[in-house]
């Protein structure tokens, strides 16, 4: 069986670098919690690129404006059209910043309007069990950013209702960056809902 | 001429009237032949079946052949034309006797017209065909009813559905012979170590069941009445590694019980040996560790009935102490005036206590130590195991505790060593165990010399602006939050509002408070150097908007201080409005350097989760083909039994019979693969038994095995361009 292979998406506009540690820190999520098989080290791919199309799950992130050029945007409509998944997750945890502002406009205009996730939907329950939705990140608990806890995130939704695009505004990608080594030190994995959108858009 | 004619057309006549009766003779002792050999040949095999129906064919025709003897005389032959006409006046006699043969034509010229006019052929046949016709449908009819006999369910089921119909009588008169397969008696002895005397129900009986219930390794022993060779029993194994051999029928449940238990050596379906008891048969078999069916066959009978094994399962272990992994210190290792472990001396003792528990009953237990010490990278690691506090219990129980004390002088400790305990406890288990149980594992270390565990924690001042106070577009929700309030109700309650209000307006003259330090330098003096501002360090713009936020901060802090949230709103947005602004020109530097290359190590990792998945809804997934099997079975058993007859208990006989035993098998196989099915088929079964309607049971079945089958064809397949 083919590897599963945490893919980055690399986009021309804004910083979309700004979480490096993430992709390592979910791999090792998905390998101590599944038995999935997966590749030890994440690839980072360009969205207007074909290799796009090889891989199920592409993490893509950033402080900046998230603006996509023509090949990009023709690329991932086809991406998601074919069944890929995107989850984009705003790094400033906040809805008036610009990533938030570009992303939501862009991501709609590719695979339709961005909508409320119901917190019962499979997402929260296809490994993990998140009964109250969403977790809360310690940006939201300590009021940063926004000041808001987002009591959802928001997803465009495929013909078939899988999601084809999961936006976050909760900044998970300050949550989850930091080594794997590092989660020793935590009473409670907070990498577990990662595993659970890595399964869900393996088995969606 | 005549009396000629008249002779030589009776003899013709004789002539067809024998090859009519001859023809009729066989064809019926042939007929009679096909329905005898079609109802012994299962009962008695082919060969001899064909035997006694060639003989009574024979007889039957040779009988037929003898009644019609006297047609060789054709007297009779005239009287029978005679009978066939009924104008004629015993003119064919007259026309056969010898004395007026001769000058028919001249001294009976009426009868010679009469014979003339004689329709002969005409009464042939007629009586060809009343005779061979009737004879002709007798052998097709035969022919039906023996193809019918030869494609008829096993006799036994259907006098087993006659017999559960009527509760437990005999088949029919005139059916099959009496059943040696029922009522049958199986006595389940469970194993001798688990017959314990706190063991309920050692040995039990069970009369005619379907389903026998046991633990693995219990001697199930069958029972049925009637003697003489003849019975069959099967044991079919539901997996070919669940094969278990039979005890041979002289031995005794307890001793050979293991033996049997352990013997896997055949995968297919075995002949277990019957051996005849006192009043009737008996045969023997070991609960295997897998469902298995057992097939018992009389020449006219068959029956079916499952082994549902019951799994011992191995004993739980809770360590109660030591409670938590510990970190010690030897005395002289140099480290003690930095360290807050404890330091060991050579009197102390590790006290060890664990809980043990079994299903069935524990047979011995105790503590296990792992000393180590070394490291990989300098000579190696060295280990030794020492076993404290084993004890054995006498009487199976079911739970038990365990103790020790162990002197830590006793292992020789020195810095770098682990010591790591747990508890262990095995059960009593001589068929498939013994089972072991263990407790999680406690590790106590010996500190290396000169190894501390401070760790320093300084707690660093919050930043300014950063404390987890309410940001200023809370507020301004938190204020239409409250108007909404005021809106809905036509005569809010003035302290509700005034209280709601006032912690707003606590929360607005906070960040007043915070932008005016912001603007002018901490208000309480202390050292804090590295607040972002103090006055003069602001570029120009932004200290003006800030100024003009923390205006409209106090303005907005005072309505709402009296209550008035509408007039509030409006400066609360107008110090948001600043706010944003003034953030906006601020330049954001982010100084990263290379990020790391992270390589997983993706073996090490593997399921060491301390989180554990609780998932109570997954998302559907491919069903297996054992489930996909299943389901097509359970469809197709349904099909059957919807289409049975509804005539009472005994309707649809036998097919009905078959329904049953297509379930009964189906049971079997979701044993291991559906459990809620299995109980669900089961139910259909026993109404199907007792005539009850098995509607809702097969119903929940359905459902059961229609949860693990479903397949979710809507989601899109990962397809690459």
């Amino acid at each position: 069986m083919t590897p599963f292979v945490f893919a980055t998406g690399r986009y021309q506009s804004g910083d979309w670098d700004a979480a490096p540690l993430v992709p390592a820190n979910l791999i090792d999520s998905v390998a101590r919690y599944t038995s999935i098989p997966v590749a030890p080290q994440g690839v980072v791919v360009d969205l207007a690129s074909a290799a796009l199309f090889d891989y199920p799950l592409v993490y893509c992130t950033g402080h900046l404006p998230f603006r996509l050029t023509a090949g990009e945007a023709s690329t991932v409509r086809r991406y998601l059209t074919r069944g890929g998944m995107l989850f984009v997750d705003d790094h400033n945890h906040d809805v008036g910043g610009v990533f938030h502002a570009t992303a939501t406009e862009e991501l709609s205009r590719l695979a339709g309007p961005l909508v409320d996730l119901p917190n019962t939907h499979p997402l929260y329950s296809c490994f993990f069990e998140f009964r109250d939705g969403p977790p809360a990140t310690s940006h939201e608990l300590n009021g940063w950013g926004d000041n808001l806890v987002h009591a959802h995130l928001q997803a465009a939704l495929g013909p078939d209702g899988a999601i084809s695009v999961l936006y976050s505004s909760k900044d998970y990608s300050s949550e989850w960056g930091y080594h794997p080594d590092a989660k020793r030190f935590q009473s409670v994995d907070n990498t577990r809902f990662g595993v659970n959108i890595v399964v869900y858009a393996l088995t969606r | 001429m005549v009396d000629v004619t008249a002779h030589e057309r009776a003899t013709t006549v004789r002539a067809t009237l024998l090859a009519i009766l001859v023809v009729q003779a066989l064809l019926w002792g042939i007929a009679a032949a096909i329905v005898i050999s079609a109802m012994l040949a299962r009962p008695l095999g082919r060969v001899v079946a064909l035997v006694v129906a060639a003989a009574v064919g024979s007889a039957i025709a040779a009988r037929l052949v003898w009644r019609s003897r006297t047609v060789r005389a054709l007297d009779r032959v005239a009287l029978w034309i005679e009978e066939q006409s009924a104008s004629s006046s015993y003119v064919w006699p007259t026309a056969l006797d010898r004395r007026y043969a001769a000058t028919l034509d001249e001294s009976l010229p009426a009868v010679a017209r009469a014979i003339a006019e004689t329709d002969v052929a005409g009464m042939l046949r007629a009586a060809a065909a009343r005779r061979l016709g009737a004879a002709i449908a007798a052998a097709v009819a035969s022919l039906l009813v023996a193809w019918g006999l030869a494609h008829r369910p096993p006799p036994s089921i259907a006098a087993r559905t006659a017999a559960a119909a009527r509760g437990g009588a005999s088949a029919a008169s005139g059916g099959p012979p009496p059943s040696r397969l029922a009522p049958l008696t199986i006595r389940v002895t469970l194993p001798a170590y688990a017959a314990h005397a706190g063991a309920p129900d050692a040995s039990r009986i069970l009369t005619d069941p379907t389903v026998v219930v046991a633990l693995v390794g219990s001697t199930v022993a069958v029972h049925g009445p009637g003697v003489g060779p003849g019975v069959r029993v099967t044991l079919v194994p539901r997996a070919a590694s669940a094969a278990v051999a039979p005890a041979p029928a002289s031995a005794t449940p307890t001793d050979s019980a293991p033996a049997r238990a352990r013997s896997h050596q055949s995968e297919g379906p075995r002949a277990v040996p019957t051996a005849a008891d006192d009043d009737g048969w008996r045969v023997v078999v070991a609960m295997p560790a897998l469902p298995a069916l057992l097939r018992l066959e009389d020449p006219a009978h068959e029956r079916l009935v499952i082994l549902q094994p019951i799994a011992d399962a191995p004993p739980t272990v809770d360590l109660l102490a030591p409670a938590r992994d510990t970190v010690l210190r030897m005395p002289d290792d140099g480290g003690a005036r930095r360290s807050t472990w404890p330091t060991v001396s050579p009197a102390d003792t590790m006290t060890l206590a664990a809980r043990a528990a079994d299903d069935i009953g524990l047979a011995d237990g105790g503590f296990e130590v792992i000393v180590s010490s070394g490291e990989e990278g300098s000579g190696g690691v060295q280990a030794r195991t020492v076993r404290v506090g084993s004890v054995t219990w006498a009487g199976s129980p079911r739970s038990a505790d365990l103790g020790a004390r162990l002197a830590l002088s006793s292992l020789a400790l020195a810095p770098g060593m682990v010591i790591s305990v747990r508890a262990v406890a095995r059960d009593g288990n001589t068929i498939s165990g013994p089972g072991m149980g263990t407790s999680e594992t406690r590790t106590w270390r010996v500190a290396t010399r000169h190894e501390g565990d401070s760790l320093a924690i300084d707690a660093a001042p919050p930043p300014p602006l950063d404390t987890g106070a309410l940001s200023q577009r809370a507020v301004v929700i938190a204020t239409r939050a409250l108007l909404r309030r005021i809106g809905r109700v036509p005569h809010p309650p003035r302290d509700t509002i005034v209280r709601a209000a006032g912690r707003l307006g606590d929360d607005e003259r906070t960040l007043a408070e915070r932008i005016d330090g912001v603007l002018n330098g901490p208000q309480s003096g202390d050292d804090d150097d590295r607040v972002a501002g103090n006055g003069s360090t602001l570029p120009p713009d932004e200290h003006r908007l800030l100024d003009t936020a923390a205006a409209a901060l106090g303005d907005a802090a005072r309505s709402l201080a009296i209550a008035e949230p509408a007039a509030a709103l409006p400066r609360e947005l107008r110090a948001l409005t600043a706010l944003d602004s003034a953030r906006a020109l601020v330049r954001r530097i982010y100084l990263r350097g290379q990020p790391p290359a992270i390589v997983i190590d993706v073996a090490r990792v593997r399921l060491t989760g301390a989180e554990i998945p609780t998932s109570a809804r997954t998302l559907p997934t491919l069903a297996s083909d054992d489930a996909a099997r299943l389901d097509r079975r359970l469809a197709s058993a349904i099909a059957a039994w919807a289409a049975l007859p509804a005539t009472g208990p005994a309707g649809g006989f036998p097919l009905r019979a078959t329904v049953i035993d297509s379930l009964t098998v189906l049971r079997l196989d979701a044993l291991t693969t559906n459990d809620s099915a299995a109980a669900a088929i089961g139910d259909a079964v026993g109404a199907l038994q007792a005539g009850r309607d098995a509607a809702s049971a097969l119903e929940r079945a359905r459902r059961a095995v229609h949860v693990t089958a479903a397949v979710d064809t809507s989601g899109r397949a990962w397809a690459a361009p």
